[in-house]
């Protein structure tokens, strides 16, 4: 299965990938909202999980999320939103919009590893 | 005593100088090597002689050495040539002075280079505190090294001598700017920490990429401690800025917090420019509300 990493950061990605790979997952990055839908357009029958930052240039995590929620053919797709956003407004904003988890930077990887099963868990338990 | 370094400066120019400052800086003289304690001086002062491309590469070296400090580094210089002049202000010469002058303005430009920086009040510390515990544990988490926190001044107008900046612009109830300028080899480590590979396999795009990040994370995580109050704003996207010597444009009217940071024996810096809108707010004014 594949995981889908959208920040606008190369070392975020990088960061991300470094711990999303040893959980067995294949990932694909996007640097924006809109790569990241176009990834989705090809793979999203094998992407369980999308990261997905908030602050991003040419289409933001929000506009992103509510754009694959309104897709019926993305329904099996989790999304946990990573993001330096951490006020709960932002946080509430983001649930409201379907995401399905949230994880405020910094974090280390064992803070990221434990929201993507600890959400994941309770996507597929919905 | 003020303490001055003088460096490679001859017989006849330390005896002028004693002169014009023995009164009240010890002064004490030596001559230039790559590892000059030029930070545990009040003031640096260097005799340029030979090519003005070696004495510039000395006067860069003396600014390293201060590690982002508030010392004066003056070079002494004869002529008005302005294109040497520059050349040595690009290198990190907070002055250019000819001994030629009469001695008492050169005493009154010294001393004028001599008058502390302001540091902050109590109040405007609780405006700054969550900047420094944010980037001490952005540093912890991401990097896993120790950021230390060493010393903080106000400046009105600030030429920042590192290799690359990460700025952030603010906006909301309070506008401003937030950077973090690093030298390149603290930046290539630190990066190469947060991706978890070799000092080497860093590039320049990661290193360019990773300093808006980290800037983008010490911002983002403090803004959620100014809630409700008058600092509170909003960030723009992350932009970056390479090369020795570059000038931040900050909001006109408003100091700049420079915040000094030690990684090991490097130094790095932040910058804090936040202005509240609502200019009858005083710094402190209505700090109640931040989480300290």
């Amino acid at each position: 299965m594949k995981v889908l990493v959208v920040d606008d950061s190369l070392v975020v990605r990088t960061i991300i990938e470094n711990t999303v790979k040893p959980m067995g997952y294949t990932v694909l990055q996007a640097g924006n909202g809109l790569e990241a839908l176009d990834l989705l357009a090809k793979y999203a029958e094998s992407v369980e999980l999308v990261l997905l930052d908030w602050n991003m240039p040419v289409q933001d995590g929000y506009e992103t999320i509510k754009r694959i929620k309104a897709n019926p053919y993305y329904d099996h797709i989790c999304i946990l939103m990573v993001s330096t956003e951490s006020e709960d407004e932002k946080i509430d904003q983001a649930f409201a919009a379907g995401a399905n988890g949230y994880l405020s930077k910094p974090f280390d990887s064992e803070e990221l590893a434990e929201k993507i099963k600890t959400t994941l868990a309770a996507f597929r338990a919905r | 005593m003020n303490k001055v370094l003088l460096v490679d400066c001859s017989a006849e120019t330390t005896k002028t100088l004693t002169g014009i400052l023995g009164d009240t800086c010890a002064l004490s003289g030596r001559s230039f090597g790559d590892e000059m304690a030029s930070k545990a001086s009040r003031m640096v002062i260097l005799e340029a002689s030979g090519s003005v491309e070696d004495a510039a590469e000395k006067v860069s070296k003396l600014r390293v050495g201060c590690a982002f400090r508030a010392i004066p580094v003056i070079v002494i210089h004869p002529g008005e040539d302005v294109a040497t002049i520059d050349r040595f202000l690009s290198a990190g010469a907070s002055d250019v002075l000819s001994l030629d002058a009469p001695p008492g303005a050169c005493r009154q430009i010294l001393q004028g280079h001599l008058i502390p920086h302001r540091t902050p009040l109590a109040q405007e510390m609780a405006y700054l505190t969550p900047f420094i515990e944010n980037t001490v544990t952005v540093f912890s988490k991401m990097a896993f090294v120790e950021a230390v926190f060493q010393e903080v001044y106000f400046a009105d107008d600030l030429r920042i001598f590192g290799d690359i900046s990460g700025i952030i612009g603010l906006s909301g109830n309070s506008e401003g700017t937030v950077a973090i300028t690093l030298y390149w080899d603290l930046a290539r480590k630190i990066i190469a920490n947060m991706m978890k590979v070799p000092p080497e396999k860093i590039n320049a795009e990661y290193i360019h990429d990773g300093a808006g990040e980290l800037i983008n994370m010490i911002s983002g995580s403090t803004k959620k401690r100014f809630k409700g109050t008058q600092y509170h704003f909003d960030l723009s996207l992350p932009t970056v800025v390479v090369g020795s010597g570059h000038q931040l444009g900050h909001p006109e009217g408003s100091s700049i917090a420079v915040l000094i940071f030690e990684v090991g024996q490097e130094a790095f810096v932040l910058q804090v420019c936040l202005k509240p809108r609502n200019k009858a707010s005083e710094p402190g004014a209505s700090l109640q509300g931040i989480e300290l």
